[in-house]
C-alpha cells in the first residue's frame, strides 16, 4: 500500500508538471522538434541539470548511499537502442506524444478530437503485449544484447561520478539558458491577466519552474527506491493488471513493491493532469471562442498506431523521453545517451519531413491548440 | 521569469561550490550502480 501511494503521488506530481508546462501539447512538442518553439526543450534540459546537480551533490557529500540516491544506470544494450530509438522516434514525430504525456493528455482532456488520449493509452498497452511476443526473438537475434553492461560516461572518462555529474548538471543549465537566448518560445495569452501567486500557479508554468520541479521529482523518486520512467511503468501496470486477472505475463513474472510503485507512477499521472487542468486558467482564445471536440476516426487510429510503435520502441530500446532522457541522462548512462540521441534525431527528421511534405502546419496547429489547450 | 532564471543560476553556482568543497574533503562516492531488483525485462528500465 505504501509503495502504491508513494508511486501514485510521485506520478501525480509529475503529471501536474507535464500538463502545466505544456509538454502534453501537440503544438509545443512539434515546435520543439522543428526548433520553432523550444519551451519543452528548455524544460527538459533544466530538469536534467537540476537532477544531475542533486545527484552530484549527494555523491560528493558522501550521503548518496545512506539516502538511497545512488542513480540507477540503464545498461548499454547495443543495436536495441538504434531499433528501439527509431521506433520511438517515429511515434513521437507523428503524434507529438510520449508514454507519460499520453496519460497526462488523457487526464487533462487535451486536444480537439474525442477519445484520442484513450486510444493512445490503449496503444501503449498494445505495444507492451507486442513486446512480450517479440522479446525472445530479438534476444535470439542479438538485437537486444544478452551481455548488458552498465557503461557510463564517468566510467569511460575514469573520473568520480560526483565531479562529472556536477559539471554535467551545470552544462545543461547553461545550454537551457543559451537556447532561451537564441531561439523562440511561443506564448499563449491567458484569458485574464495573472495577478498574485495563485494566478501564477494556475497559469501555464515557465520552463525554469517546471524543469526545476521535474528535476527534484527525479531525485525524490530515487530516494523512494523507484525510478521516474514510464516504459518500465507501462510494463509494470500491464503485468500487474494481467496478474490480477489471473493471467500473469512471462515478461512480468512476479509482483513486488517495485512493480507496484512503477505501476502506481503511471496511474498517478492521470489524476495529476486532471487536477491541473481543472484548476488552470484557460487561454483567451479558449475562453472567447471555445471549440467543441469532434469524433475523428483517422485521428483515433493514428494515435493508437503511434502509441503502439512508441511503446514497443521504448521497451526494446530501454526507455522513453522521461526514462531514457530526463531521468536517465543525470545517471550518465551511455545506453540512455544512445537511446535518447537516436529517438530525438529520428523524431526531428520525421517532424521536419512532415513539415516539408505539408502534412504538418505548425502555425495552424498552434492556432487550433490555443482554442482547446491541445 | 527573469527572477526565476536568476534563482536557477544562483542555485547552480551554489551547488557547484558546495560540490567542489565536498569533493575536496574526499567524501565522494565514486561509482553509480546497476540496480538489479525487480527489473521486468532487458528492454525495460532497471
Amino acid at each position: 500500500m505504501r509503495a502504491f501511494l508513494l508511486g501514485a503521488l510521485t506520478g501525480a506530481a509529475f503529471g501536474v508538471v507535464l500538463y502545466k508546462v505544456g509538454a502534453t501539447r501537440y503544438s509545443r512538442v512539434m515546435g520543439m522538434l522543428t526548433l520553432r518553439d523550444t519551451k519543452i526543450m528548455k524544460f527538459a534540459f533544466t530538469a536534467i541539470g537540476v537532477a544531475s546537480l542533486l545527484y552530484g551533490l549527494a555523491a560528493a557529500a558522501g550521503v548518496a548511499e545512506a539516502w538511497g540516491v545512488v542513480p540507477r544506470v540503464m545498461p548499454y544494450m547495443g543495436a536495441a537502442h538504434l531499433l528501439g530509438g527509431a521506433l520511438f522516434g517515429i511515434g513521437l514525430g507523428v503524434s507529438g506524444l510520449c508514454p507519460g504525456t499520453c496519460v497526462a493528455k488523457a487526464g487533462g482532456r487535451g486536444g480537439s478530437k474525442k477519445f484520442v488520449g484513450t486510444a493512445a493509452i490503449a496503444g501503449l498497452l498494445a505495444g507492451v503485449l507486442l513486446y512480450g511476443v517479440l522479446k525472445d526473438p530479438l534476444l535470439q537475434a542479438e538485437v537486444i544484447a544478452t551481455n548488458q553492461k552498465p557503461l557510463t560516461l564517468h566510467g569511460v572518462l575514469g573520473l568520480p561520478y560526483a565531479a562529472v555529474a556536477l559539471a554535467w548538471g551545470a552544462l545543461f543549465v547553461l545550454i537551457a539558458l543559451a537556447v532561451d537566448r537564441l531561439t523562440k518560445e511561443k506564448t499563449y495569452e491567458p484569458a485574464r491577466p495573472r495577478s498574485g501567486w495563485l494566478d501564477v500557479v494556475r497559469g501555464e508554468w515557465s520552463w525554469v519552474a517546471a524543469g526545476t520541479i521535474a528535476g527534484l521529482l527525479v531525485f525524490l523518486a530515487s530516494a523512494q527506491g523507484g525510478y521516474l520512467g514510464f516504459s518500465g511503468a507501462l510494463l509494470a501496470v500491464t503485468g500487474w493488471g494481467a496478474h490480477l486477472l489471473g493471467h500473469p505475463l512471462e515478461i512480468v513474472p512476479r509482483i513486488n513493491d517495485d512493480i507496484v510503485w512503477r505501476a502506481a507512477l503511471i496511474i498517478g499521472v492521470f489524476p495529476g493532469a486532471l487536477l491541473a487542468a481543472a484548476l488552470s486558467i484557460r487561454s483567451r482564445a479558449a475562453a472567447e471562442a471555445p471549440v467543441p471536440k469532434v469524433l475523428d476516426g483517422a485521428a483515433i487510429g493514428r494515435s493508437f498506431g503511434a502509441a503502439t510503435v512508441m511503446s514497443l520502441g521504448a521497451l526494446v530500446g530501454g526507455g522513453c523521453t522521461t526514462g531514457a532522457f530526463i531521468a536517465a541522462w543525470p545517471t550518465l548512462s551511455l545506453g540512455s545517451l544512445a537511446m535518447a540521441g537516436t529517438f530525438f534525431v529520428v523524431s526531428m527528421a520525421v517532424a521536419n519531413g512532415r513539415m516539408l511534405a505539408r502534412s504538418l502546419d505548425l502555425g495552424a496547429a498552434q492556432a487550433a491548440g490555443d482554442h482547446v489547450y491541445d | 521569469m527573469k527572477t526565476q532564471v536568476r534563482i536557477l543560476v544562483l542555485l547552480t553556482i551554489v551547488a557547484l561550490g558546495a560540490g567542489w568543497a565536498a569533493l575536496r574533503s574526499g567524501n565522494a562516492v565514486l561509482e553509480s550502480r546497476l540496480a538489479s531488483s525487480g527489473a521486468p525485462g532487458p528492454g525495460a528500465r532497471p
